[in-house]
């Protein structure tokens, strides 16, 4: 028989069925099972092409809020979900950035002494975050830093400002300036600075809010696993493609090779690090760096680096800088009353500790 | 017809058999398991410049051969990236922190030496020898 005779009929019980006139029963049973296989078969082959290859990570980099910020992400529509996520990351930049004279608290911060500035109730909420953070740790960690930063030179790159070790007159006439307690938010919800030369910087707690935003963006989004990389402050949603968690290594501090300890990520968690390797100069022999002890002046010198590991970036943030200035045993105290972090903490004597939360599950590198 | 079914069957058995063969070889390179993997060459680690987060240049880490230059230009001018044949560095850069430079010489997959002002960013990358997702620093 000719394969031309093979007939396509619809039957009222089985659908669309082939037809092989003059073949018996059994032959017929045994041709619905091979095109049945067939079907199987094409369909294996078909979702081939549904592999890894097409469910992979995908991943951008973009410069915002003074740093390289990396996103991965894999599930459907991960390539819009990481769009939303950095429009989040611009929107933080217009408002909050210190790089921008035109972002709010650039405005807040030229009318400082003048009048109070009419602010986002996003800024608004991080303004409140940061001071009372201020508060909890008894200004180790001080938004109104800026002046002092100033005059180190560890400012706005922009206006010129050279890296020096000012004289003790300039630190003390800086430190007039500085004090999150004197920051007024007035009834209206606006910020003001009482002083003219008080400074504003959100600095690194608007990248870790950009950071918990972008997240929010991305599980919104409906991504199965994510991870921003905000110039080291890192997040991690879900699961590696391969069901792994993500892992986070943490930089050694004076090895550029070097790395201190991975981190196997829990979903939500962030790992931000505060370190006196990220913006330094030398001068007579001495490293300067950029976290300035509020209480001095000076450089804080009760650390090396601090890494914090928790859920909240923006919260990590302040309390990782407010570990960096008080030192561990402070630190350690400031962690027991507050929110729930593990930390990793390199000391000036070279010595590693890794909080007990941590031991079990954090792969030390020797 | 008896016979023109026999011979339709193991043609059928034989299309079958093939597209399963097919299908099975297409999600193990899919996945890269068992002989399909990719060769450990492949795998291995690769400098990679980015400018301005755009990938400028990809070189693999060939343990032999010659140290090389590499002019990346940035908004502030350029910084001058050399390869060697086991690691990478930043020489030279018109930013003022000079943090690339002092951060010094990088060999090991997922290190990572970034001049920030002029937006140029060296890593090394390898691919499954990665042994993490990122660096927190």
């Amino acid at each position: 028989m000719a394969r031309a005779d093979i007939n396509l009929i619809a039957t009222p019980r089985h659908g669309l069925s082939v037809v092989l006139p003059e073949i018996n029963h059994a032959g017929r049973r045994m041709h619905r099972a091979a095109w049945f296989l067939l079907a199987v078969a094409i369909l294996a082959l078909v979702l081939t092409g549904c592999s890894r290859a097409t469910t992979g990570p995908v991943t951008r980099e973009v410069y915002v809020l003074g740093t390289f910020v990396t996103i991965s992400a894999y599930g459907p529509g991960a390539g819009q979900a990481i769009e939303a996520a950095f429009a989040e990351f611009n929107a933080v930049e217009r408002r909050m950035s210190s790089f921008r004279d035109d972002s709010e608290i650039a405005r807040v911060n030229q009318n400082a002494g003048r009048q109070p500035v009419a602010v986002s109730p996003d800024t608004l909420a991080v303004v409140r975050t940061a001071l009372e953070y201020g508060a909890r740790t008894d200004g180790a960690f001080d938004v109104t830093v800026g002046p002092l930063l100033e005059i180190w030179g560890f400012g706005d790159e922009k206006k010129g400002e050279q890296f020096r070790v000012p004289s003790p007159a300039e630190i003390e006439s800086a430190r007039a300036l500085v004090g999150y307690e004197r920051v007024r938010i007035t009834p209206a919800g606006e910020v003001y600075l009482p002083a003219e030369g008080m400074v504003l910087d959100l600095g690194g707690v608007a990248k870790g809010y950009a950071v918990e935003r972008a997240a929010a963006a991305l599980r919104n989004a409906g991504v199965q696993g994510a991870l921003i990389n905000a110039g080291g402050s890192v997040k991690a949603l879900g699961r590696r493609p391969d069901g792994n968690p993500w892992r986070v290594g943490i930089q050694h501090p004076r090895e550029a090779d070097g790395v201190l300890a991975i981190i196997p990520m829990a979903d939500g968690e962030v790992v931000i690090t505060s370190g006196d390797y990220q913006r330094y100069f030398q001068a007579d022999g001495r490293r300067y760096h950029h976290i300035i002890d509020p209480d001095t002046g000076y450089p804080a010198e009760a650390m090396i680096g601090v890494s914090l590991i928790g859920q909240d970036a923006f919260i990590a943030d302040t309390l990782s800088t407010a570990i960096f200035v008080k030192g561990l045993e402070e630190g350690r105290e400031l962690l027991q009353r507050d929110d729930a972090f593990e930390y990793v903490a390199y000391t000036p004597e070279a010595e590693l500790e890794v909080s007990p939360g941590l031991r079990e599950r954090a792969e030390i590198r020797p | 017809v008896k016979r023109a079914m026999l011979d339709l069957r193991v043609a059928d058995v034989a299309v079958i058999v093939l597209i399963f063969v097919l299908a099975l070889a297409g999600f193990v390179t899919a996945w890269g398991w068992g002989p399909f993997a990719p060769p450990p060459e492949v795998a291995k680690r690769t400098v990679v410049i980015r400018a301005d987060g755009r990938e400028v240049l990809s070189m693999p880490l060939t343990g032999v051969g010659e140290t090389q230059r590499h002019e990346v230009g940035g908004p502030l001018g350029n910084t001058i990236v050399e390869s060697a044949p086991d690691s990478a560095r930043v020489v030279d850069s018109p930013c003022r922190d000079k943090l690339c430079i002092l951060h010094g010489r990088i060999s090991l997959p997922g290190r990572a030496a970034v001049c920030l002002p002029n937006r140029v960013a060296v890593e090394i990358v390898a691919g499954a020898e990665q042994p993490f997702d990122a660096l927190s620093r």
